[in-house]
């Protein structure tokens, strides 16, 4: 046997050699991570989901009017809003800035929050106009909200879709979700 | 359960190929150019194949309208590594292009060659995507593709029936080849459902299968032509 | 250890990490590939209208997602279609949504064909138009003005003529697709219209060289009449196609009968000989509404043979069997089928019509339905009407237009019976500045692609100072233009859209638009309007009306007050109707106009399903009363002139002119069913299956029989130059085996990829019947090069 000193330099080297592997697959990962965080949604204005649902009590389908006839529930879109706040509402400083916007012709285009990937084929119509679901199986509390959220509450993967389907004994063919 | 299946009397067609335009029209399917064509990458789900025997003056010459055979015994869904291609409860033979790879073993698999390549991913000018079916995918490159029996449709036409409380009924889901059809030669229905136009058509004695004997039991039947 | 391990380590993580990154972006695919990623609600709707793609005009069914227009299916209620369609007018949202459309108006600002044009507004192209025109009529030439009208529907042709007469000038050129039978019909029956077929209710379809099932003037027609008829007895009607070319049609028909080039009409009388020989004809019939049967006295008191001792003397089967090559005992067996499946009617078609004694011709295949007493019954040869739609009224001319419509139209046909050839006639006279034209205008005409004759029209267009097209894509003929205003696609657009005259009945569809117009382009109706309010007096007065929808709107109401017929509806509704009014009943009901027009519009159209067929007057409307079977006016052309022929004599289609020794093959050219002829852009669906058999995708091709290909040593699938001494082109040789030998089939409206014309009719020897003034399409000779 010969040479344990150079041994040693050599398993060091190796050791640090490895650490630094790790640390810079750590890295990557988090990068990864954050890079594929899916981006916050902006909204026009600050919509107060718990304001218009709770203490007024409107209705979603109120302003997602597709929302039992069609694939997708439907945004509202400035002539919905022009209906109350065409004149100012209440005292809050966004409420303002509505009446203000719609004054000026602003389109308000909110954007969709909840979205699923291109293959994924889902329809409102079928879930809340023919089974009848709450809203709030898919969407939590979105209806409790003061502000809109950068992302969405719930996360909506295929586990989620094919856990509710076992359990109220839906079809779990590929595909009636995917073509 | 319903298994879904299709007759198609050949003493009725006339290779208008209404069908393989219609069907390319529901399902977004891609034109490629001239140049791939000729390296056989066009897809068409359903296409009409022409027979022709003897010459001048005693040539004759059939016309099959080939869409996937939906086997109750599919080949192709043996070879699938990623289970991406599988029969579903009702005998529709499914492609989940999500889960696809791209290995092609089905595509060689198949006797009837109805499963096509995406060699590259679809060319549509920013026009022309608005005449893209919503209902129905734009593949991407890398995934194999085929006849689907317009599944979407069988949805939508469930859909329907639910919201009007009623049962389904046979002319509520017709794929898009049998609905054009000018001559009515494509039928399509529940095989094992006796008010289904296809219940019976299946018994006539002109009824065929394409290479039966491969044990692959499609759901396609075809009536022969008579002369 | 090593660098290279470390380096390689490194790199699989960095791959490892861009293929995570790039997985959820690229490999899944991005939505942006559809129109609306999921951002519509997905709100459909479906409507009723008409295709206004080809003569058939057949119902359409939309399907409209969030306002785009993404199927095109058939409208059930439409009597003709019957829910069906063909795969053109399928592929029509290729057409809405072609990236190649103009989306302005366009000036050109350069030199002829240079491609330089400057995008105008719609009311600068107008105004522009309106100028020159308004100068025209200035200068006290309206003349000057010429309009060459391709394929155009219904009320859009009523309105061009109404605008060229208030405008002054004759010069309506139709650049349309003929078939010559009107000529035969005028002649021997008194009616100058082409013949309807009551193919709903024939027990036997005899087609000589009607390309039924392809290009016919409604394939839609013909297939639901094959594959639903009215009484399903015993196996329905049986269909027997005569062709040379083992066409699409002969392959599907019960029977194919192969003849050689240019000698149908000679085995249709083979057949009228077996018919007279063996008495199986409708021998009562002849006896009781025909003239020249029998021999006859002539006008100038001179014995001539009639049509009995005609056939009787000259086509023994034997004779017609050398002619044509159809065994005897088929020639037999044919008349005896025609004798056992009656009402049977004989179809005429091109194949026999463009000859160049394509009138004889065609007189010889429509006796038999004379013969057999087909005319006027159930089953056969009838004379259908137009719907009573209002008319538009006679037009306003003052001094100017006066004198300009006095003028001799340019290029108006020389020929006795018809006047075919006209447009070709038109750019021969303005090549040669025979005819001064000042401004020419092109409704969907593209001569330069279509024509038989485009280094002509080249010319033409050269001599015209002011060329305006109203073409929705830039055309080989647009490409020329001065200004262009694009009109509006079929599906964005009010039309009226009726049948064509092959079906017995009338109906008037209605297109109507099932997207938002582009914003670019104006119904070329709406222009012409436009144009006559601001050239105003005479015009405006013509042409009172605000929009082309309220001018069809108003031509509706000739369809309210006529007291018949019906909106379309189902089978049973169209049963009911009939049922009515064959006993003489008819019940309004609709409570006004304005709910009539509403539901005509929902529906998609108007129809009557009853037809008269006591009617003497769908018979014959010759002085006689009979049906002429010698016409006379016709007798005395040919007796006048003698190289034309003779009546039931020269009828086999030849070369006429001279024949280059090394040209071996007779060339026949078709039209394809998927494709149009030239004037409307590729749609990429319809390139990718031009025909099904050959199988060739996106290339031109041509047609030859095996034994063909080998002695001229080329294999299927070569590029070959396709030569005459006229001229030449590119194609792919298909080898098929139900080519007859010695001829070479070339589609017709194909083009190459790169967009380049494939046109078989630019070889053509040149020659037309005199009679008709029709272009020959069967006497021409060709030879093969490899490419």
């Amino acid at each position: 046997m010969q040479g344990t000193a150079a041994d040693r330099g050599g398993f060091a080297r190796l050791w640090w050699g490895y650490a630094g592997l790790g640390l810079i697959l750590t890295a990557g990962i988090i990068i990864t991570a954050l890079l594929m965080r899916t981006p916050p949604v902006p909204q026009p204005v600050a919509f107060n989901h718990r304001k218009h649902t709770g203490e007024l009590g409107l209705n979603c389908e109120f302003c997602h009017v597709y929302v039992k006839k069609s694939a997708h529930a439907g945004l509202p879109d400035a002539q919905t809003c022009t209906v109350c706040h065409q004149t100012p509402q209440g005292t809050s400083t966004e409420a303002a800035r509505v009446t203000a916007l719609l004054a000026e012709g602003d389109p308000l285009n909110f954007n969709k929050l909840f979205a699923l990937e291109p293959h994924v084929f889902y329809t409102h119509r079928r879930h809340v106009g023919i089974a009848e679901l709450e809203c709030r199986g898919c969407h939590g509390d979105i209806a409790e909200t003061e502000r809109p959220p950068a992302r969405p509450l719930v996360r909506i993967d295929m586990d989620f879709c094919v856990d509710c389907h076992r359990e109220q004994g839906q079809t779990l063919d590929c595909n009636a979700c995917h073509r | 359960m319903a298994r879904w299946g299709m007759v198609i009397d050949l003493d009725r067609c006339t290779g208008c190929a209404a069908c393989e335009v219609a069907c390319k029209s529901e399902n977004n399917i891609a034109p490629v150019s001239a140049g791939e064509a000729d390296m056989g990458r066009a897809t068409s789900w359903m296409k009409v194949m022409a027979q022709v025997e003897g010459e001048f003056p005693d040539t004759t010459m059939h016309f099959y309208p080939r869409p996937c055979m939906h086997c109750d015994n599919p080949p192709c869904i043996r070879v699938c590594p990623v289970q991406a291609t599988y029969i579903n409860d009702e005998g529709v033979v499914g492609q989940i292009y999500s889960r696809c790879i791209g290995c092609r073993y089905c595509a060689n698999a198949c006797p009837y060659m109805v499963k096509y390549f995406n060699w590259y991913g679809p060319e549509w000018a920013q026009s022309e995507r608005n005449h893209l079916n919503p209902d129905v995918s734009v593949r991407p490159a890398g995934v194999i593709e085929k006849c689907t029996f317009c599944h979407h449709r069988l949805q939508k036409a469930r859909e329907d029936a639910r919201a009007e409380e009623r049962e389904l009924r046979e002319e509520d889901y017709q794929p898009a080849c049998a609905d054009i059809c000018p001559t009515g030669a494509i039928v399509f229905g529940d095989l094992d459902d006796p008010s289904h136009r296809v219940y019976s058509l299946k018994e006539d004695p002109r009824a065929l299968r394409i290479m039966e004997d491969l044990g692959t039991q499609p759901k396609v039947y075809y009536l022969r032509p008579r002369e | 250890m090593s660098p290279s391990r470390r380096d390689f380590l490194w790199t699989m993580g960095a791959a490892a990490a861009t293929v995570a990154l790039k997985g959820t972006q690229d490999v899944f695919w991005s939505s942006e590939e559809l129109a609306d990623p999921g951002w519509a609600p997905g709100i459909e709707d479906r409507r009723n209208s008409a295709c206004l793609i080809c003569p058939s005009r057949c119902g359409i069914r939309s399907r409209q997602v969030d306002g785009r227009l993404v199927r095109i299916d058939g409208n059930p209620l439409h009597p003709l279609s019957r829910g069906g369609l063909c795969p053109r007018g399928v592929a029509g949202v290729q057409m809405l949504y072609h990236p190649e459309r103009l989306d302005a108006p366009l000036v050109r600002n350069g030199p002829r064909g240079s491609g330089q044009w400057e995008r105008v507004t719609r009311e600068q192209a107008i105004a522009r138009i309106a100028e020159r025109l308004g100068g025209l009529r200035e200068a006290g030439r309206p003349e000057a003005l010429a309009l060459l009208a391709g394929y155009s529907a219904g009320t859009m042709q009523d309105l061009w003529r109404q605008f060229l007469a208030s405008f002054g000038s004759p010069n309506y050129v139709a650049d349309e697709y003929d078939d010559g039978t009107e000529a035969v019909m005028a002649l021997m029956h008194g009616i100058p219209r082409r013949p309807s077929y009551d193919l709903d209710r024939a027990r036997l379809v005899l087609s000589f060289g009607a390309p039924l099932f392809e290009s016919w003037w409604s394939p839609l027609q013909a297939f639901v009449a094959f594959a639903n008829p009215d009484d399903e007895g015993d196996g329905g009607p049986r269909y027997i196609q005569v062709d040379t070319r083992f066409s699409r049609t002969a392959a599907r028909t019960h029977e194919w009968v192969g003849v050689r080039p240019g000698t149908h009409a000679v085995l249709a009388l083979g057949i009228a000989y077996v018919l007279i020989r063996d008495e199986l004809f409708d021998a009562g019939f002849v006896a009781r509404h025909v003239a020249g049967f029998e021999d006859f006295v002539d006008e100038q008191g001179q014995p001539r043979e009639g049509y009995r001792s005609l056939v009787m003397r000259n086509y023994r089967t034997e004779e017609v069997s050398a002619i044509t090559g159809v065994p005897v005992a088929r020639i037999t067996a044919l008349a005896r089928a025609i004798a056992a499946n009656r009402p049977a009617v004989a179809v005429c078609g091109t194949d026999v019509t463009l000859a160049p004694n394509g009138l004889l011709a065609g007189l010889a295949v429509h006796s038999i339905n004379v013969l057999m007493g087909s005319v006027n019954r159930p089953g056969g040869v009838l004379f259908g009407e137009d719907a009573p739609i209002t008319a538009l009224g006679s037009p306003v001319l003052d001094e100017i237009a006066r004198q300009g419509v006095s003028r001799q139209p340019i290029g108006v046909s020389p020929s006795p019976f018809a006047s075919g050839g006209q447009a070709l006639r038109f750019a021969e006279i303005v090549a040669r500045s025979e005819a001064p034209v000042d401004t020419l205008l092109l409704y969907y005409a593209n001569p330069i692609a279509s024509s038989t004759h485009p280094s002509v029209w080249r010319e033409t267009l050269d001599k015209i100072p002011f060329l305006v097209s109203f073409s929705p894509f830039l055309d080989e003929t647009s490409e020329y233009a001065d200004v262009i205003l694009p009109d509006l696609l079929p599906y964005e657009r009010w039309q009226d859209a009726p049948a064509p005259v092959s079906y017995p009945y009338p109906v008037w569809g209605v297109a109507r638009p099932l997207v938002e117009p582009h914003e670019g382009a104006t119904h070329t109706g709406d222009a012409v309007l436009a144009l006559a309010r601001s050239l105003g007096g005479s015009l405006a007065e013509s042409l009172p009306y605000e929009s082309f929808e309220g001018l069809l709107e108003e031509r509706a109401k000739g369809l309210y007050a006529v007291r018949r017929g019906m909106t379309l509806g189902g089978h049973f509704e169209r049963t009911h109707h009939r049922q009515m009014e064959e006993r003489g009943w008819w019940l309004p009901e609709h409570t006004g106009f304005e709910a009539f027009w509403e539901e005509l519009v929902e529906r998609g159209g108007w129809t009557d399903l009853f037809y008269d067929h006591t009617d003497p007057h769908r018979l014959a409307r010759t002085d006689s009363g009979r049906i002429e079977l010698m016409p006379a006016a016709l007798l005395r052309v040919l007796d006048q002139a003698e190289s034309v022929g003779a009546l039931y004599l020269d009828i086999e289609s030849e070369a006429t002119g001279e024949r280059p020794e090394d040209h071996e093959l007779r060339l026949l050219p078709y039209r394809v069913s998927t494709l149009a002829s030239g004037t409307l852009a590729l749609e990429r669906w319809l390139a990718e299956q031009p025909g099904i058999f050959p199988d060739v995708l996106w290339h031109p091709w041509i047609e030859v029989a095996p034994e063909t290909a080998g002695t001229l040593g080329l294999g299927d699938g070569t590029d070959v130059w396709v030569v005459s001494p006229r001229g030449r082109y590119r194609a792919r040789l298909k080898v098929s085996p139900g080519t007859a030998p010695e001829t070479a089939c070339a589609p017709y409206g194909l083009r190459h990829p790169d967009g380049q014309i494939a046109n078989p009719l630019q070889l053509l020897d040149g020659s037309s019947d005199p009679l008709t003034g029709l272009p020959s399409w069967s006497s021409t000779f060709i030879r093969l090069e490899r490419a």
